[in-house]
C-alpha cells in the first residue's frame, strides 16, 4: 500500500495501487479536492477527475469525459489503507486499449505475446512480471505526452524506428528496467508527437466513381458451409 | 453446366487490320462487362441452344477492348433469367452463387438473377456480329439522399460478387459447425438484417485457442478458437452505442440452455461451450473511415448464405 504526496501538499492522498510499481485506483474525496488545489494555474476541468491512472513519478487524473491532468511532482511513502477501490490489470490493459484504440489482436502485437496470452489475461490469468513492467511503463509514457497527440495514431507508427528504434522495439526491449522503460518510452513518445497531432483533414464523400469491388483483394467472405 | 458452344466454335488467327475493324465494330454496338444478348439472338447466331433467357458479359470490358485476338480470344458470359421482383438480400453479392441485379435501358429497368456457375465462353469476334441488347448494368453515382447500402453501381456490384466466388476464405468446417451450434451466427445475423443502412460489414478474426499457435491453413485450424469480432459501420453511426449492444446482446441476454431447458445461458457462454472462446473486449465496432488494411488482411468477412431466403434481410430494400 502506497502513500501518494502531492509536493506543496499538506494534506496526504491516499490510494491502493494494484501493484508494487504502479497502479489504478479511485479517489477518496478529499484527494479530489486536494487535487482541484494543486492544479497548474489556469487549468480547469468541466468534470471531476475521478481516477489516476499513473501514479509514479508522475500522476495522472482521469475524468469520464476523457480528460486528463498530468501533475509531474510526487512523492511517495508506504502508508496501509484500506477503504480504497483497487483496479484490476485488466483495467489497465483496457485504458492502453482504449487511450490507443487497439483490437486484443492489436494488443497482443504491443506486448509481443500471442493472442491467446491476452484473452487469458481477461480471463483472469495473471500476465509475467517483464509484462506488468511493460504495462506500467507504458501507462506513464502515455500519460506524459501532450494532449493535442492523438493516441490512436501511434498503431501506424510504433513499428518505424526513430533515431534507430521503434516504439516496440523499446517496449519489448528486455535489456530494460522499469524506470529505463518508462523513460525510453517517454522519449519514443515525444519523437514520435509531431507525426501524431491529429490531421483535420476533411472527410471525403463518398461519391467516388469507384465502387467496392475493388477491395475484393482484401475484404474476403468466409464460406460459412 | 456450360452450354457447348465455346467447343464448337474457336477464334481464328486475326490480321491487325482484321482485329482494328472488329474492334471498332464491337466499339460502335458499346459492348461493356454488364452488356446483356437476349439468349434467343444468340442462339440465332450461333445455332447452339443457350437454355437462358439472357447472357450478361462477365469478362472485363480492357480484355473485350483487347487489340490482340490472339492473346484474349474468348469473352465470358453469365447467364441470367428475368425476374419480376428482385430479392433484397440477393443483391448485395452475398450469396456466393445468386445475385439479383437491375439492368437498364435509356428508358426502362430489367430485373435479373444471375447464377454464378452457369458460364459460357465466345469467340470475342462474335461481339461485332451479335446483337447488342438496349439494356445493361450499369454503374450510378450514389445521390446525397441514398443510403450508402443502396446498391446504385450495379456492374461493379456485379465484378466483385464475380471476384468474391475465387477469393472466399475456406473456414474449418468444425468452426462453421460452433458457431452454428452457440447461435453466434444467428447473433451476427440479426445485426446484419436489422441495421443494413448502419452496419457495412462484420468481420471475423479466426485464432487457434492453442499453445504454441497453430501455423497452419484457416480452413484446417483445428478447435479450440479465439474469435474476435470487428463490425464496421457507416461514419453516421455511434459506434461505441452498437458495441455495448453487441456486448450485452453476446455476454448478457440470457437463452434457453439446448442441452438442459430449464437453465439459461449466454450466447458468449454457449460458444465456450461449442469450442469458441470470444470475450467482451474481442468486440470493436469501428466506422469505415477507422479500420486500416492490416486490419482488414486479418479477418474474414462474415456473409448470410443458409439463411437467406428466410431472414427478415430478404425483404430489404
Amino acid at each position: 500500500m502506497i502513500e501518494y504526496l502531492l509536493a506543496d501538499a499538506t494534506t496526504p492522498a491516499i490510494i491502493r495501487p494494484h501493484h508494487q510499481t504502479s497502479g489504478v485506483a479511485s479517489f477518496p474525496p478529499r484527494f479530489e479536492d486536494l487535487v482541484r488545489s494543486v492544479l497548474p494555474a489556469g487549468r480547469q476541468t468541466t468534470t471531476s477527475p475521478n481516477r489516476i491512472v499513473r501514479s509514479k513519478s508522475v500522476l495522472v487524473l482521469a475524468a469520464d469525459d476523457g480528460q486528463q491532468i498530468v501533475i509531474p511532482q510526487v512523492n511517495v511513502t508506504e502508508k496501509a489503507l484500506d477503504s480504497l477501490t483497487i483496479l484490476s490489470v485488466c483495467d489497465n490493459l483496457d485504458a492502453i486499449k482504449e487511450d490507443l484504440g487497439l483490437s486484443v489482436t492489436q494488443l497482443a502485437e504491443l506486448f509481443d505475446v500471442t493472442r491467446k496470452s491476452v484473452y487469458d489475461w481477461y480471463d483472469g490469468a495473471e500476465p509475467r512480471s517483464n509484462t506488468l513492467v511493460k504495462i506500467d511503463a507504458l501507462m506513464e509514457a502515455l500519460a506524459s505526452i501532450p494532449a493535442e497527440v492523438d493516441k490512436k495514431r501511434l498503431k501506424a507508427l510504433w513499428k518505424v524506428p526513430v533515431e534507430n528504434q521503434s516504439f516496440l522495439s523499446v517496449l519489448n526491449d528486455e535489456r530494460l528496467d522499469s524506470t529505463n522503460l518508462g523513460r525510453a518510452l517517454s522519449d519514443k513518445l515525444h519523437q514520435l508527437s509531431p507525426r501524431l497531432v491529429s490531421s483535420a483533414a476533411p472527410s471525403i464523400r463518398s461519391t467516388s466513381a469507384l465502387g467496392n469491388a475493388h477491395l475484393t483483394e482484401f475484404d474476403r467472405p468466409g464460406d460459412f458451409f | 453446366m456450360a452450354t457447348p458452344i465455346s467447343q464448337n466454335l474457336t477464334d481464328q488467327a486475326t490480321s491487325s487490320d482484321e482485329a482494328e475493324r472488329l474492334v471498332r465494330a464491337i466499339d460502335e454496338k458499346g459492348w461493356w462487362q454488364g452488356s446483356i444478348i437476349a439468349g434467343i439472338e444468340l442462339e440465332k447466331q450461333t445455332q447452339t441452344p443457350t437454355n437462358s433467357q439472357f447472357l450478361v458479359i462477365a469478362s472485363q470490358t480492357c480484355n473485350i477492348y483487347n487489340g490482340d485476338f490472339g492473346k484474349v480470344p474468348f469473352v465470358e458470359f453469365v447467364l441470367a433469367k428475368q425476374l419480376e421482383q428482385r430479392n433484397g438480400a440477393m443483391e448485395k453479392g452475398d450469396n456466393p452463387r445468386i445475385l439479383h441485379v437491375e439492368a437498364t435501358s435509356a428508358t426502362d429497368a430489367l430485373n435479373l438473377e444471375l447464377e454464378i456457375q452457369p458460364r459460357i465462353w465466345l469467340p470475342r469476334r462474335l461481339l461485332a456480329e451479335l446483337p447488342i441488347s438496349p439494356f445493361r448494368l450499369r454503374d450510378f453515382p450514389l445521390d446525397g439522399n441514398q443510403s450508402a447500402k443502396k446498391i446504385t453501381k450495379w456492374n461493379d456490384n456485379f465484378a466483385g460478387w464475380l471476384a468474391r466466388s475465387y477469393t472466399r476464405v475456406t473456414l474449418p468446417d468444425e468452426f462453421n459447425r460452433a458457431l452454428k451450434d452457440s447461435r453466434l451466427d444467428k447473433a451476427l445475423e440479426t445485426k446484419l438484417t436489422k441495421r443494413p443502412d448502419e452496419i457495412y460489414g462484420i468481420y471475423l478474426n479466426i485464432g487457434a485457442d492453442s499453445d504454441p499457435p497453430w501455423e497452419g491453413v484457416l480452413g484446417e485450424m483445428p478447435p479450440p478458437y479465439l474469435l474476435s469480432i470487428e463490425i464496421v459501420v457507416f461514419e453516421h453511426v455511434d459506434a461505441e452505442l452498437l458495441r455495448l449492444d453487441f456486448i450485452k446482446y453476446v455476454f448478457e441476454t440470457q437463452i434457453q440452455d439446448p442441452v438442459d431447458s430449464s437453465l439459461k445461458i449466454t450466447r458468449g457462454a454457449l460458444a465456450r461451450r461449442h469450442g469458441i472462446r470470444i470475450i467482451p473486449e474481442a468486440v470493436m465496432v469501428k466506422s469505415e473511415a477507422e479500420i486500416t488494411l492490416k486490419e482488414l488482411r486479418q479477418l474474414v468477412r462474415f456473409s448470410i448464405v443458409d439463411h437467406l431466403s428466410d431472414s427478415s434481410m430478404a425483404t430489404a430494400e
